[in-house]
């Protein structure tokens, strides 16, 4: 009777999860993925809503009548309220899989797949996983969005599995699974050149010989069936992926590319025009053909042309501006500031060109590459003396190119207009004056003092001894400081008892300045780190509170003495 | 009573804000915040500076849609100043390409010579005057050209009834599906161009559409000579 019941029971999960179709409606980016990913394991068709644009009465119209439809929809932030009955009323049965974390769903979705083949990727940003999920989609495999703290399930479910580590990982994802001797495809040095190497492989694997290029930051419901590999790209076309393309071209191996939208046109038509004329010189005409996936329409429901349908996702994208361009008349140099105004750091080239009347004066260059940490601002001059322009308009064209590895710069920035003359001195003048660790904080506070009558700008870097290694800390960023004042810069850190012991003495660089963004001046100053009072082993903020309560009690008794009305006798 | 509304009303006071001082905000928050949709990336899902326009509300008749539109002759970034001097080539509506709709991802590297009785197969237009067979009726080729894969002769064309300047012709991949059939034309320049309605334009296609069926999604390619 038991083994009947129990055979009732399977029956009951098999009929559940006999879906032929995968529907997402959700605005969290991890849901979507892992419908995409679920959908390509079991070879079942999938759709995600768009947005913006998501509209359910389309989504179903799309999606069609008669099936038996996984339905992944957030049980916080879906796109639709309305997804699930619209699909119901158009013949469809609908089981609702409501998914409150996508990272759970994530873990959840891949036991369910009956996978038995899986690709690691970091789970932080997208970039990973659109590389790879082509890749998955051609071997069944299920994608992970892993890292340090969710590891130990997802090593659970891939053990004894076929499984691969792509890309940038976390080092404890990495040790880990590396008893499961995994494959392993990119070194995580360089996003593009990882994405150029799972592009080759799954090329050459199967046989494909076009791809489409985009910049990672969003699906298109073309991509999810994983046809054709993603070949990641910026605004500017990154060295390791453009020689990927020209040796493919060259090889005939690749024929031609698609872009999803306009944004991307530009720099590949330019890519294309280039290897060309490359190819040409050397005598041969081979090029790719270009084409642009730009609308869509549904004629009988009246749509018109319409946008595609897209999923925005989260790509790492460094951004940097052009903060101040001017000549100083004092050192004769112009002087151009570069910020730092993205969520990391980023390697970035520099070209600035001195016109007079639009015609180019003089034209500087940096050798290679810089690099500039999150929040910071660069300041670079270059010696030029315009005091014998006596006539004529004198602009500036800065050109910055920039990007996340020393080796792909994607992106661009440019300013142009009139040069600006200023005139100061560098007098700036600061100091380290303690560095104090606070546990209670769990933070390094180093106060810095301005000695000049001058504000100063400063940019800190602490060096101290952490587990047994060397480490350097950047700041949070550059800070300006008032004449004869005193700053205090907190890093925030949790340091052991054994830390604490190696580090009686630690050391803080400066690079500072007299004006923003150009801190030419360096120092580097080795302090005692000194242990702060932690009042008895209490946060300050009970503390605090503590004194805050007993002090209303106080006042609560005396007001009830004061204002008593006097009892009659 | 007063004063134990007083003091009740300082102890609760007080230790509401005791409370709220050691409320703190952990978890995933910031993760999750970073996958959802709307806080992605840059893309825009319009069709920027690919504009299409639907024609006279859609239908032909329940057998044919169309669409017509522009491809800008000035697709450019919005930074002018660094795409001067960053790129050495931009392609414009005179450079040349072509136009596609199609239901699917039609395999561009196999495109070929489709014919009227192939759509009419595929799209279940049936006997009727203004099937496929009956449309696609012009004898001159198309010269479709996709960079790499040179369609140029078809037996399914039909030229648009003046004042518009464009043509349609048929073509397909290996397969037999409708979303292995694409419906394209040459772009011509917008001073060049004119669509049904005498107006400028960069293309003008037409597509079957299945009778009787509310659900096809055709999807807008432009290949770039």
């Amino acid at each position: 009777m038991r083994f009947a019941i129990f055979l009732f029971m399977l029956s009951l999960v098999v009929v559940a999860s006999a879906e032929d179709y995968v529907a997402i409606n959700s605005m969290d980016g991890r849901d979507v993925l892992s419908g995409i990913f679920y959908a390509n394991v079991k070879g079942l068709p999938v759709r995600f809503m768009p947005v913006p644009g998501g509209d359910a009465e389309l989504f179903t119209l799309k999606t069609g009548g008669n099936h038996s439809i996984l339905l992944i929809q957030s049980a916080d932030v879906p796109i639709s309220g309305f997804l699930q009955a619209d699909l119901q009323s158009k013949n469809n049965t609908v089981e609702l899989y409501p998914s409150s974390d996508g990272g759970a769903t994530n873990l959840d979705l891949a036991q369910r797949s009956g996978a038995t083949s899986f690709i690691v990727v970091d789970s932080a940003y997208s970039d990973g996983a659109i590389s790879v999920l082509p890749y998955a989609a051609q071997t069944k495999s299920y994608v992970m969005l892993a890292n340090k703290n969710n590891i130990a399930q997802v090593k659970a479910i891939v053990q004894g599995k076929k499984v691969m580590i792509y890309g940038l990982v976390d080092q404890e994802v990495r040790d880990s699974l590396a008893s499961l001797n995994p494959e392993t495809v990119g070194t995580g040095d360089d996003k593009y050149e990882d994405n150029v190497a799972i592009v080759k492989k799954t090329m050459d694997e199967f046989g494909i010989n076009r791809v489409i290029i985009a910049d990672g930051t969003f699906l298109e419901q073309g991509m999810v069936k994983g046809d054709l590999p993603v070949l990641l790209t910026g605004k500017l076309v990154p060295q390791p992926t453009y020689d990927f393309v020209k040796q493919e071209v060259l090889d005939g191996k690749l024929t031609g590319v698609m872009l999803l939208g306009n944004d991307l046109v530009v720099p590949i038509y330019d890519m294309r025009e280039r290897i060309k004329a490359e190819l040409a010189a050397q005598g041969l005409n081979k090029t790719l053909g270009i084409t642009v996936k730009f609308g869509q329409a549904m004629p009988s429901a009246g749509t018109g042309v319409m946008g595609l349908d897209m999923f925005q996702m989260p790509a790492y994208q460094p951004k940097l501006d052009i903060g101040e361009v001017g000549y100083n008349s004092q050192s004769k140099s112009v002087m151009v500031r570069v910020d730092n105004t993205g969520d990391g750091s980023a390697y970035y080239s520099i070209e600035v060109r001195i016109k007079v009347d639009g015609n180019d004066y003089k034209v500087f260059s940096a050798n290679g590459t810089n690099r500039i940490d999150r929040g910071e601002q660069n300041g670079v001059q270059y010696p030029i003396d315009l005091s014998g322009v006596k006539e004529g308009n004198v602009t500036a064209l800065v050109l910055i190119k920039y990007g996340s590895s020393r080796s792909s710069l994607e992106s661009f920035s440019s300013k142009e207009g009139p040069l600006t003359s200023i005139s100061y001195t560098d007098n700036s003048d600061v100091a380290v004056q303690a560095a104090r660790y606070d546990s209670t904080k769990q933070s390094v506070l180093v106060t810095i003092k301005n000695n000049a009558n001058q504000p100063a700008y400063i940019f800190t870097r602490l060096g101290l001894t952490m587990s047994g290694a060397a480490t350097n800390i950047t700041g949070p960023g550059a800070e300006s400081i008032d004449p004869g004042s005193l700053l205090v810069v907190e890093f925030p850190l949790q340091l052991s008892q054994a830390d604490l012991a190696a580090n009686k003495n630690v050391m803080v660089y400066l690079d500072y300045g007299a004006r923003q963004g150009f801190l030419n001046k360096h120092g580097q100053y080795p302090v005692t780190l000194e242990e702060a009072a932690a009042a008895g082993g209490f946060p300050i903020l009970i503390v605090a509170g503590l004194a805050v309560l007993v002090i209303l009690v106080i006042v609560a008794v005396a007001a009830f003495f004061l204002m008593r009305k006097p009892q009659k006798k | 009573m007063k004063w134990m509304y007083l003091v009740f009303g300082v102890l609760l006071l007080g230790g509401l804000s005791f409370a709220m001082s050691n409320a703190s905000i952990l978890g995933s928050v910031v993760e999750r915040g970073r996958w959802l949709g709307m806080t992605g990336g840059n893309v825009t899902t319009e069709g920027g500076n690919i504009t299409g326009v639907n024609l006279n509300g859609s239908t032909l008749t329940d057998r044919w849609a169309a669409f017509y539109g522009n491809v800008s002759g000035n697709i450019r970034l919005t930074d002018s100043v660094g795409t001067n001097n960053v790129y050495t080539w931009a392609w414009n509506d005179s450079s040349g390409g072509s136009v596609c709709f199609s239901e699917g991802n039609f395999a561009w590297a196999s495109a070929a010579t489709a014919t009227g009785a192939q759509v009419d197969t595929a799209f279940a237009l049936g006997t009727v005057a203004d099937n496929a067979a009956g449309t696609f009726t012009d004898a001159a080729a198309c010269g479709l050209n996709f960079t790499n894969v040179a369609v140029v002769d078809t037996s399914a064309k039909v030229t648009h009834t003046s004042p518009s300047t464009f043509w349609t012709c048929a073509i397909k991949d290996t397969g037999a599906a409708k979303a292995d059939f694409a419906f394209c034309t040459n772009m011509s320049t917008s001073t060049a161009g004119k669509n049904w309605n005498n107006e400028a334009a960069n293309y003008e296609i037409m597509v079957p559409t299945t009778p009787g069926l509310g659900t096809e999604t055709y999807y807008a390619f432009a290949q770039l000579n």
